[in-house]
């Protein structure tokens, strides 16, 4: 009997901030300076670049990756998730004239189906093959569906959804829940770090849930036949 | 393919190389997931010796901030080098696997001199609220100073994976939000006074 509110077999988080940044700065010793990392989680932080074009570090179990115009912060241990915001939060409190034009919250689950025949009906069931797919592929099967919807209140915005087979778990779901926000072209000559720091204040929690709560509305509304194993 | 902008190739400079992988893009996005999963080659133009082309050669070059003897070469023109191409591939996510059993959050209602006690809940709303003590050691020696009264901290328990060896894990970590400004601690206070004068006290 399947059961829903499962417990994703694997999950993870990552932010991406779009603008114009200086990736020569996300040194671990700059986290020491400005107390967002110990001593310890300095010199256990792995460094693969720091340079003026790209830096590529993890620290705090967080692994920072910057380039000129993309900075990323992400994490596949979920439990970090609190210590992410704070990272954030800290590093465009302390460098408040970074320009920024966009910023997306990406939460992602892996969910184990277990039966094949289960996972194929959930494939079938969010792209049917009936109607055109059957005639045109032989055995088509879905790879990728993405379904765009807009998201209201204080930071209007996208929220794009993205279902896969997991890649990790087999047979499993993915899905993957970006809440993507555009800073106004009116706003990007004001405050926008500002507005980022209020975006991920405001729109985390409901991020960093939506994978969770989408796939739980799959493997509610979609069902295992009779006598599957979910 | 997924449409990142390139860096362009000039004299030392790196350039990128799209290589997403199922990781497509909608049209009309900025590109906010598109980190997500996705990999990255970063080609690097890489001053290195005839008669050596080691891998330390070619880390030192790309990580370290300060000057090298290898990032000098770079910038002397006495004895010409050969500057072959190099692919490095980045990704953006660390790779590992965690299973979140339960998540609490909370903040220290008092410490004292090996141990502190902490309110908890899974969610807001939980009434009523998870009061429990762990003992200083519990946490890392940075965090242990961040222990003072009214200090937000989490409090995790899950498997995280080592290769094939799955872990219980228990994590405490006091969080390091960034001060209150003025606006928002007054606006903190207003919405008390607000829900403080709608109680209707019997």
């Amino acid at each position: 009997m399947a059961t829903n509110n499962r417990t994703p077999e694997a999950e993870g988080l990552e932010v991406v901030v779009v603008g114009s940044f200086n990736p020569a700065i996300f040194h671990p010793e700059w986290f020491l300076r400005q107390k967002l990392a110990g001593e310890d989680d300095v010199k256990e932080a792995q460094v693969n670049v720091v340079g003026r074009d790209v830096t590529d570090i993890e620290i705090c179990g967080l692994k920072v990756v910057c380039i000129n115009d993309r900075f990323s912060l992400a994490t596949a241990n979920i439990s970090h998730a609190a210590k992410m915001q704070d990272f954030l939060l800290h590093i465009f409190a302390l460098l408040p004239h970074t320009p920024v034009t966009a910023c997306g919250i990406n939460s992602f689950a892996h969910y184990l189906i277990g039966d094949t025949q289960y996972w194929n009906k959930i494939g079938h069931t969010l792209v049917p093959k009936e109607l055109i797919w059957n005639g045109l592929l032989e055995k088509p099967g879905m790879q990728s569906v993405i379904v765009k919807g807009l998201r209201k209140g204080d930071f209007p915005g996208e929220i794009n959804i993205r279902v896969e087979p997991s890649q990790k778990i087999q047979p499993g779901l993915y899905v993957l829940s970006n809440y993507h926000y555009q800073m106004a072209d009116a706003a990007i000559d004001s405050d926008t770090t500002e507005m980022l720091l209020n975006f991920l204040k405001a729109e985390w929690k409901s991020a960093l849930e939506k994978a969770r709560i989408v796939a739980d509305e799959i493997l509610l509304k979609i069902r295992p036949d009779d006598g599957e194993h979910s | 393919m997924a449409n990142i902008p390139e860096i362009s190739t000039c004299g030392n400079q790196p350039r990128w190389i799209n290589e997403f992988q199922n990781d497509q893009r909608p049209r009309g996005n900025a590109g906010t997931q598109v980190m997500l999963r996705s990999l990255f080659t970063l080609l690097i133009k890489e001053p290195v010796r005839r008669d050596g082309m080691g891998s330390e050669q070619e880390s030192a070059v790309v990580s370290t901030a300060a000057p090298t003897e290898t990032t000098d070469r770079i910038t002397t023109s006495s004895r010409p080098r050969s500057v072959i191409p190099r692919a490095k591939r980045l990704n953006t996510l660390p790779k590992g696997r965690y299973i979140l059993l339960k998540k609490y959050e909370g903040f220290v209602t008092s410490r004292g001199e090996k141990s502190f006690t902490a309110r908890l809940s899974e969610n807001a709303s939980d009434y009523p609220v998870l009061e429990a003590e762990f003992d200083l050691e519990e946490l890392s020696e940075t965090d242990r100073s961040l222990a003072v009264d009214g200090a937000a901290l989490v409090w995790t328990m899950g498997y995280r994976y080592e290769g094939n060896t799955r872990k219980r894990e228990s994590l405490i970590y006091l969080r390091r939000l960034p001060p209150w400004k003025d606006a928002e601690a007054e606006l903190a206070k207003k919405a008390a006074d607000e829900l403080t004068r709608d109680i209707l006290w019997k």
